[in-house]
């Protein structure tokens, strides 16, 4: 009984394996955002359980790495399946709050920063389809972002700064308002 | 009889090679090649995702000793990277807001050691505002005595020709401080923040700041 296998025999499990390989890698890397615990997300979720809106402490057991502790940020979450998603933002005194949009499984969507500058209230709405865009579009000084997916949360983050300067930092974060609440 | 005979052989024919204890060794063998291949094969791709999320280099690019995130706040990010950051959570600055760079090097290619004493000089990027930190490699922040734990361009002292000069130490030092932990690997983070640089080409044509060591105990 001869049992040695061939070369062909080889070299089509080495394809196999290799095909395979190839498919569990790609398979991985594309589900990975989809399954992780552990994401932005989640880090988020475990900061506003009860409320939309937290103050990030960067030195926190629960916060993000690499979160800037020069940047006083506060985080508030959007789930558009609940309700509707509102950003509305008076004009600053001073500095700049720069806000960036994420959506629940890692893609950081949209980002601007208001500066002092940009004397203007203006409020910003989330939409994930196209009809709420149309019908949101007439209202004057509103600007539309489709979102990729349903749930994320924004990033609302301006300077620190040092010593009495936290207070007009807060006062910054508290002029964004989510879903019309009144900050942290 | 002689007519039956060649009929009780074409029937008796496929049951005599099923029986073949070769061919089913063979058979059986090959099953479990090929099983064998395809858990080695999702094996190895999954290795090879274990490996390619812990490395440092994906989604960046090297400027000096600098790693900049090119394309990390914009829905392009690149599959590696956001499963990397799906893992370790976290929250990129998105493109509008402005670009991060990471340093874990400094600019002879000596990887950063908290108990070293470095000299962080020259041009910022243009930037509304930006942060410099010293943290862990996994982007945690040090505890320090001196309470400071990053600098930013507001409450940095220039120097009269426009250039920066940041001391990273364990030992306190005069002018411009940013307290190292005395031990262990370190990471330094500059977020620029509202600037003009582009995804695209990701601050290759600006000016990026040197990190020099001068001395370790």
């Amino acid at each position: 009984m001869r049992l040695r296998p061939s070369r062909s025999t080889i070299l089509v499990l080495a394809v196999l394996v290799l095909a395979v390989a190839g498919l569990a890698h790609g398979a991985s890397l594309l589900i990975l955002p989809w399954r992780s615990d552990h994401d932005a997300f989640a880090r988020v979720a475990a900061l506003t359980a009860t409320t939309d809106r937290a103050t990030l402490d960067p030195a926190g057991p629960d916060a993000p790495p690499f979160a800037d502790p020069a940047m006083l940020t506060a985080v508030c979450r959007f789930d558009l399946r609940a309700k509707p998603f509102r950003l509305s933002l008076t004009p600053l005194a001073d500095r700049f709050v720069t806000i960036g949009f994420h959506s629940r499984h890692g893609l950081a969507f949209y980002g601007l920063t208001v500066r002092a500058a940009d004397a203007t209230r203006f409020d910003l709405v989330l939409t994930d389809t196209p009809t709420a865009r149309s019908e949101a579009e007439p209202d004057a000084g509103n600007v539309v972002v489709a979102t990729p997916e349903p749930d994320g949360f924004v990033t609302l983050a301006t300077p620190l700064g040092e010593g009495s300067n936290r207070e007009a930092a807060e006062d910054r974060l508290n002029g964004v308002t989510c879903h019309g609440d009144t900050g942290p | 009889m002689n007519r039956q005979q060649p009929l009780f052989s074409i029937a008796a024919a496929p049951s005599r090679r099923s029986l073949d204890p070769s061919r089913w060794a063979r058979g059986s063998l090959l099953t479990l090649a090929a099983l064998g291949a395809v858990v080695l094969g999702i094996a190895l791709g999954l290795m090879l995702t274990a490996a390619a999320v812990r490395s440092d280099a994906i989604g960046t690019r090297r400027i000096g000793p600098w790693r900049v995130f090119t394309d990390v706040g914009t829905p392009a990010i690149d599959p590696y990277l956001r499963a990397r950051m799906a893992l370790n959570g976290a929250v990129p600055l998105a493109a509008a807001q402005g670009l991060t760079a990471v340093a874990q090097r400094d600019s002879d290619g000596h990887g950063l050691d908290g108990r070293c004493s470095y000299r962080l000089s020259g041009t910022m990027p243009p930037a509304q505002f930006w942060t410099l930190e010293a943290a862990n490699p996994a982007g945690r922040p040090f505890d320090n005595r001196a309470g400071r734990q990053s600098f930013a361009s507001d409450d940095v002292l220039w120097d009269g020709s426009g250039q920066t000069v940041i001391a990273l130490s364990p030992i306190a030092t005069a002018g411009n401080w940013l307290p190292l932990p005395g031990s262990g690997p370190i990471a330094v983070v500059l977020r620029l923040y509202d600037t003009a640089l582009t995804t695209g080409t990701a601050g290759r044509e600006a000016a990026w700041p040197m990190i020099e060591r001068l001395g370790c105990p």
